[in-house]
């Protein structure tokens, strides 16, 4: 007898199994797996000695876009945390460090070209 | 906007939190933080693929092959559009026909469903068989590395090994702690849940690409800009999808334009 899960289980299979266009399946152990305590993407080995791949060339190449990965994530965390830390200081700025913040926006201002200011960029 | 930057895909995103959970379990500090895992640029949104070259040119393979990849990773949107040109998707119909088989399979079984809770665990059934073949493929490859024990090829033992694996998920999916780290299963299976649990309400074709972005959004990101409507399902009590996962949801111009300016 069907129940509710095998049918929705079928239905999804049917439409996981047409959409499976990608070669690589997953970021498997020789993705997520590093082999020493790296911290830093200099540190990040380019052949992962975990990995299963038989195909050196493919494990290589997969290497190198996963090194690619992390480094993006790597820039975005930075830019995160940069962004917290100007908010951070945001948050508590002193009165008169309101008036040097009020002082530089109007320098900004003066900077820009004649009739063009920042409400209208 | 993302400056091309963009989340691995849903299914490369779920096995990549099981091998995460499974290799973090033997040695926690032998993996990277799942959130590192998830990221790509926007050439390789449909998965991964490279040139293969056989003959004189096998040599310079590898070369070809990081020129290659460094030369999609800084293609822009515009540029991609222009590529992939402005011929439909054609799988758009299939979608379609799947939202009416599983409304036609939801209102079948309605009476079957006692509670939340039930229709969550019966969606997490459903995410998890999606899935059991390549759980094994990720639990074959860790035993071959550390092993040298080479994957059954019998598809009966695959079958009970995906049995096996998927009560393990499962189990894992009703805590807390390891439910956050198997957050795309998770999440769609909540959401999912939600449908079917709100008498009435049916899936739509579009529901699929949004709940895969949802899933994403929220696992991943600090805020989803989205509709009303999904915004609803997220945000309902039993489901607190934003607050387990700490995630804005925006669903008008103001509210995005406002939370970005919080930052």
């Amino acid at each position: 007898m069907l129940t509710a899960r095998s049918d929705v289980r079928n239905a999804k299979l049917d439409i996981f199994e047409k959409e499976r266009v990608c070669a690589t399946r997953f970021l498997g152990p020789e993705a997520v797996a590093h082999t020493g305590s790296r911290r830093n993407n200099s540190e990040i080995p380019v052949v992962s000695e975990t990995s299963v791949v038989t195909d050196p060339q493919s494990s290589a190449i997969q290497s190198y876009v996963r090194t690619k990965q992390l480094e993006l994530a790597a820039t975005l965390a930075e830019r995160k945390a940069a962004s917290s830390r100007s908010r951070s200081q945001r948050k508590y700025i002193l009165p008169n460090q309101r008036h040097s913040l009020h002082r530089t926006t109007q320098e900004d201002r003066s900077q820009m070209p004649p009739g063009r200011s920042r409400s209208n960029r | 906007m993302s400056l091309g930057v963009s989340l691995i895909p849903f299914e490369m995103r779920g096995n990549t939190e099981v091998a995460h959970l499974l290799h973090a379990a033997r040695s926690p500090e032998s993996v990277y933080p799942l959130e590192q895992l998830m990221w790509t640029k926007l050439a390789y949104i449909l998965g991964f693929s490279q040139p293969q070259f056989s003959g004189p040119l096998a040599a310079h393979a590898l070369e070809i092959q990081t020129g290659f990849v460094d030369h999609m990773w800084t293609i822009p949107l515009r540029e991609m559009m222009d590529r992939l040109g402005t011929t439909t998707f054609p799988g758009e119909m299939r979608f379609e026909k799947l939202a009416e088989n599983l409304n036609a399979a939801n209102q079948q079984h309605a009476a079957e469903l006692r509670s939340f809770e039930q229709t969550y665990q019966t969606e997490v059934h459903g995410v998890l068989d999606v899935f059991e073949e390549s759980t094994v493929d990720i639990v074959e490859q860790m035993v071959f590395a550390e092993h040298g024990i080479a994957p059954p090829g019998d598809p009966e033992q695959r079958r009970e090994h995906g049995r096996q694996l998927h009560n393990l998920l499962f189990a894992a999916l009703q805590r807390t702690e390891t439910s956050q780290t198997l957050r795309s299963f998770h999440i769609v299976a909540m959401l999912f849940a939600y449908v079917r649990w709100n008498a009435g309400q049916r899936l739509k074709a579009n529901d699929f690409h949004d709940f895969h972005h949802a899933s994403g959004a929220l696992g991943y990101c600090d805020a989803f800009f989205t509709e009303r409507s999904l915004r609803a399902s997220i945000t309902a009590a039993h489901m607190a999808l934003d607050k387990q996962f700490q995630c804005n949801v925006s669903v008008s111009t103001d509210e995005a334009i406002g939370y970005l300016k919080s930052l």
